[in-house]
């Protein structure tokens, strides 16, 4: 098909030249015009092409070679046209370059292959593209028109695919992973770049796969790190390409890319697509410690039993305030716990502004209505409110009340982390400086009325991140 | 180019043009023969016709030659075999490659995964359909594409994944490769589980949208097939270590993977708990007295929709309306009611039952077919009941005396057969037996002044032999079926009901199964058997019978356990969606089950020979031919590529 477009386009060129010069056709010997004496051949150093992305830029991937063109009396000047396109555009979007004589040959770079089928002519990078690369040898001087010599030649040139370090999906796979070739892992709750899991591996391979636009890349370490397992190191991280296997069509995992899981046991892995990180953690690594509040109802050691409350999976707290109402059970939220760190739990929900704090209940579920005011008049929640600043109770706004409280609201910003305290929720007591509880007589003493201290919450705020690792929480409208 | 587009255009037509002539309300759209894919997609009409091809490939809940009829739960007469029906030659093992198919997934629905592609190709908003309904209808494209995918490698085994719409059937056949099983259950999986964050769990507008894939869906049927591939079947099974694809590749694992079941198990307790958060929950009905009614919960979970307050169905299967239900009533109610009579239930599932004091009656056969009955269950197949048995429930239909609003009724009638008396609540409301009053017949012969009318299954009796349509093995299947049908159809609110693709008891059986393996396979039986018997319990309890560990009801010992949860499975779970063929399947049991003797009562003896009819006798021979269904020849004659499953 290629070859009769070739013929049908050479006959019209020569139409061309002979229309215009028919008169003059029979009156001398002008075989040299024609074609019948072509000599020049055109050879291209691939049939097929594979860009790979780490080549050398300036180096060239892809030469077309070829040879003299017939020879033409003194008065004709030769000169070479090169053109590459792609086949299926016959040259009508070409990129062309006039060569001199003595020109033979032109190189391309990867780079300039990669951006003429992507940008220039707006192919896949999924797919291989067919390209036409032409050499036309004219002339211009002379008495008559001289017929080009015209030689074409195409290849297959495969695009390479940039690596990004993003993904749509994360996969764990390799001899590690059981129960599945391929496990989906998700992006946590408090950050969509955070894939995350905490699962049961066998001692082997992991392999953490990224999907991308349907493009699959696997994650090493960058230069000079290593695949062996680190426990609790943030691994500085790079993607690899799959390897394609000579001779079939199927394509592997990179050995690179193989990381060393020491035994059987359960692991946190946790992949960061925004630092480009891989962190994995073993079960006894502290990260794996959950969020612990010990208090005593009313403050009163001796009259309660310590109440201890771990914060664990999905988790009902209380929203109360401006927020959530005054009522004493105010209004129950549900926060969820990180993949990649169960000391983080995020709130995503109905918006809510105005004076706020949070309460977590020592529930029996069937009291939590009652939490802030049981029948024995005991108190048994927590408050989760804003850090009482020792150095700013003189006179900065944080302490309006004076009695150590925010009673009319920590202003906080949204996106921006604030400290937080877990406090007694209800009952006052002093502190010093450095928050130690002290007797009321200590000098310096602040009398703390926890309860009464708020955060001034700004409209539209529809997500809480609670850091109770760092005892942060940042508030955000999403 | 332009040669590739005509067959696209004649693809689309093909696939397109024998759904809308089967699809009234869509007459009136029917396309010009000037349709192709871009000018498809331009209208919001056809966008709508395109995705409801895709849904059609749903297998139907209610059919006469479907995988439901070739277990050993439902099955036409016997001796339908001397004409040809498909049924009677599958289970009698006279099948090949090449014979029509009863299930034909393999051809139908890699059309509808193609036709799946071109839409996620080509849908896009128009002035009536906005760019949010383009990316819900996109994603129920990918639920579907993943969803019959599932169904392609539970059935055949070994089976391609189609990744993308191809131009022509032929061309796509040409470079499809079969890949390794749990390749392909694990990109459904992968799918089915990215697909449920973009799915609904409810539509905003249930009245229509009602019947849509949600969440649910996807995380149903990737629990469904999670369960399936950590089976004995394919998960650590050498009898099919042979079998390999075009390039060798071994397509099942030969290594048993216990963390298989693992993941099986968090599948289907992700399904229950998210379901359970969004108000899905086991149906139960009360009596009377507000106390729970197993025979009318049993009833009526298969009977009434969602907006009817069944909120234990996950999947319906909405097309499955008021006339194939009714068209299924006529074939399972008996004959001198319906005309039909001829779908009945097997003896195998009759003996299944457990009693109503939560034992097991038969616990196996002899060398010649004849039941080992438990002592201990109070089972017996010697003579006839001396008194009617009545329980309190609103169920009336088996009472002679029975009415809408009565406290208690009768569920045995003096002189019903001793196999039949004692049993639990869901065998009644599964199975219709000879000489059972039958509330339908009643209703339909009270116009010809003949009340209270039993089944008459005898030799020459009003249901039975030697009409072709008679009980096959002595037995009609009532699950299903509504009760109030009486002749030409349904006289109440029953006939508007739904099929049943999936319900939360399946999970609920499913979760206890995996876990229970899990915990053998990794010795945290004590951990887990609280959770385990949970699940379980909850089916038992709405069931109405006793509960294992409840009110001295002995818990079995852990080793026997397993049994016990392929049985309740069984009885809960009969005659439903296929799951009684795959079951047999993945447990590696249908070799055993499907192969051999098949009992029934003896059709052969009339009314005035009661107790001979009371007689199990053999007859149907069955031949299990293979566990996977077979690639069929013309698609192995058209792609080298495929290589055919054992046995075939």
């Amino acid at each position: 098909m290629k070859k009769i477009l070739l013929y049908l386009s050479a006959f019209a060129l020569a139409a061309a030249g002979l229309s215009s010069c028919a008169d003059d056709y029979d009156e001398y010997d002008n075989s040299y015009l024609l074609d019948n004496d072509e000599t020049m051949t055109l050879t291209a150093s691939a049939t097929t092409l594979e860009l790979k992305e780490d080549t050398p830029a300036d180096e060239p991937v892809l030469t077309f070679t070829w040879t003299d063109a017939r020879q033409m009396p003194d008065d004709y000047i030769i000169s070479y046209i090169a053109e590459l396109d792609l086949a299926v555009n016959e040259f009508t979007t070409s990129v062309r370059e006039t060569l001199n004589e003595g020109d033979y040959s032109i190189s391309y770079t990867t780079e300039q292959l990669q951006n003429l089928i992507i940008d220039t002519w707006g192919q896949s990078n999924s797919v291989a593209s067919t390209l036409s690369f032409r050499v036309i040898a004219k002339w211009e001087g002379g008495s008559k028109y001289a017929m080009p010599e015209v030689r074409t030649v195409d290849i297959d040139v495969r695009p390479y695919r940039p690596l990004v370090f993003d993904a749509d999906n994360v996969y764990l796979e390799g001899s590690s992973v059981t129960g599945t070739t391929s496990q989906r892992i998700s992006t946590t709750v408090e950050d969509e770049n955070i894939y995350a899991s905490y699962l049961q591996l066998a001692a082997g391979e992991l392999v953490i796969r990224l999907e991308y636009n349907d493009v699959s890349q696997y994650i090493a370490p960058e230069e000079g790190q290593t695949t062996d397992f680190q426990d609790g190191e943030a691994v500085p991280a790079r993607v690899l390409a799959p390897v394609e296997v000579e001779g079939s069509d199927k394509a592997e995992v990179p050995v690179e890319a193989k990381w060393s899981i020491p035994q059987d046991g359960k692991y946190r892995v946790v992949v960061d697509l925004e630092e480009k990180t891989l962190t994995m953690y073993s079960e006894s690594h502290p990260i794996n410690e959950e969020f612990t509040v010990t208090w005593y109802p009313n403050d009163d050691h001796e009259k309660y039993e310590e109440i201890t409350t771990t914060l664990s999976g999905d988790r009902v707290i209380y929203l109360r305030g401006d927020s959530g109402g005054w009522k004493k059970e105010g209004k129950a939220i549900t926060i969820v716990q990180s993949l990649a760190d169960p000391m983080i739990f995020v709130y995503s929900g109905d918006a809510f502004n105005g004076r706020t704090d949070f309460a977590l209940v020592n529930f029996s579920e069937a009291e939590f209505n009652d939490y802030n005011k049981p029948s024995d008049g005991v108190n048994n929640s927590y408050e989760i409110g804003p850090a009482l600043d020792p150095d700013a109770w003189d006179g900065d706004g944080q302490d309006k009340d004076g009695n150590g409280s925010i009673g009319n609201g920590a202003v906080v910003t949204l996106g921006s982390w604030s400290k937080n305290q877990f406090r007694h929720g209800s009952g006052t007591w002093y502190e010093d400086k450095e928050g130690n509880i002290v007797d009321e007589n200590t000098e310096g003493a602040k009398k703390i009325d926890p309860k009464g201290s708020y955060w001034q919450v700004p409209s539209g705020t529809n997500y809480v991140t609670f850091d109770f690792r760092n005892l942060l929480i940042k508030f955000e409208s999403r | 180019m332009k040669i590739m587009k005509n067959k696209i255009l004649l693809c689309t037509l093909a696939v397109v043009l024998p759904f809308l002539s089967g699809c009234s309300d869509y007459l009136d759209k029917r396309p010009d023969d000037q349709l192709d894919v871009e000018t498809a997609f331009e209208n919001s009409g056809n966008l709508e016709r395109w995705l409801a091809y895709i849904y059609d490939g749903i297998p139907a809940c209610y059919a006469d030659s479907n995988w439901d009829m070739i277990a050993d739960d439902m099955s036409t007469p016997p001796d339908w075999f001397s004409v040809g029906n498909s049924v009677s030659l599958y289970v009698r093992g006279s099948w090949t490659p090449s014979d029509p198919q009863i299930i034909n997934f393999w051809t139908d629905l890699s059309k509808r995964i193609r036709q799946a592609y071109v839409f996620l190709e080509n849908a896009h908003p128009l002035e009536d359909v906005t760019a949010k309904d383009i990316e819900s209808m996109k994603a129920e494209c990918r639920f579907f594409i993943a969803y019959y995918h599932s169904l392609l490698v539970m059935t055949y085994g070994a089976v391609p994944i189609i990744d993308k719409a191809a131009p022509s059937t032929q061309d796509e056949d040409t470079f499809l490769k079969q890949r390794p099983f749990y390749e392909v259950v694990d990109w459904c999986a992968n799918e089915l589980l990215d697909v449920a964050e973009d799915l609904p769990i409810h539509y905003a507008n249930q009245a229509d949208d009602y019947g849509r894939a949600t969440s649910l869906w996807a995380l149903a049927i990737r629990a469904r097939l999670l369960t399936f591939a950590a089976s004995p079947l394919v998960n650590g099974n050498p009898d099919l270590s042979g079998m390999v694809n075009c390039d060798g590749e071994q397509i099942f694992s030969e290594k048993y993977d216990p963390a298989r079941w693992r993941v099986a198990a968090e599948a289907n307790k992700l399904l229950i708990d998210t379901a359970e958060e969004n108000g899905y929950a086991i149906y139960e009905a009360e009596d009377v007295n507000g106390e729970p009614d197993p025979y009318m919960s049993l009833l009526e979970v298969m009977m009434l929709r969602e907006n009817q307050g069944n909120t234990e169905i996950i999947i319906p299967h909405t097309k499955d309306g008021v006339n194939t239900a009714a068209w299924f009533d006529s074939m399972a109610a008996p004959r001198s009611l319906a005309n039909h009579g001829n779908i009945g239930v097997t003896q195998n599932l009759v003996d299944a039952f457990f009693m109503n004091n939560g034992l097991v009656p038969i616990t196996g056969y002899t060398s010649t077919g004849a039941p080992i009955i438990n002592e201990e269950s109070g089972y017996s197949e010697e003579g006839f009941s001396t008194a009617a048995w009545e329980v309190d429930t609103r169920y009336f239909y088996n009472d002679p005396d029975g009415k809408e609003g009565d406290t208690k009724n009768v569920i045995t009638t003096q002189g019903t057969y001793m196999m039949y008396c004692g049993r639990e609540p869901r065998f009644y409301v599964s199975v219709l037996y000879n000489d059972a009053y039958h509330w339908g017949l009643t209703y339909h012969d009270n116009n010809t002044g003949t009340p209270k009318e039993y089944t008459d299954f005898y030799f020459n009796g009003d249901d039975g032999r030697p009409h072709a349509d008679y009980p096959g093995f002595g037995y009609l299947v009532k699950k299903k079926v509504a009760p109030d049908y009486a002749g030409s159809s349904s006289t109440g609110e029953y006939a508007h009901r739904h099929g049943i693709v999936y319900r939360l008891a399946e999970a609920y059986l499913s979760y206890a199964e995996c876990l229970y393996e899990q915990s053998m396979a990794e010795g945290t039986f004590g951990e887990n058997e609280n959770e385990i018997y949970k699940y379980l319990n909850k089916i038992r309890e709405r069931a109405g019978i006793p509960q294992y560990g409840v009110d001295g009801f002995a818990k079995p010992a852990p080793e026997s356990l397993r049994d016990l949860i392929h049985r309740e499975r069984r009885v809960e779970l009969c005659c439903e969606s296929g799951i009684r063929w795959n079951d047999l399947r993945r447990w590696k049991e249908a070799e055993d089950v499907l192969d051999g003797p098949f009992f029934g009562m003896n059709l052969m003896a009339e009314k005035k020979d009661k107790e001979d009819y009371y007689k199990r006798v053999d007859l149907q021979d069955r031949k299990f031919i293979s566990y996977w269904w077979p690639v069929p020849q013309d698609d192995i004659d058209r792609n080298p590529n495929l290589r055919q499953l054992p046995g075939w």
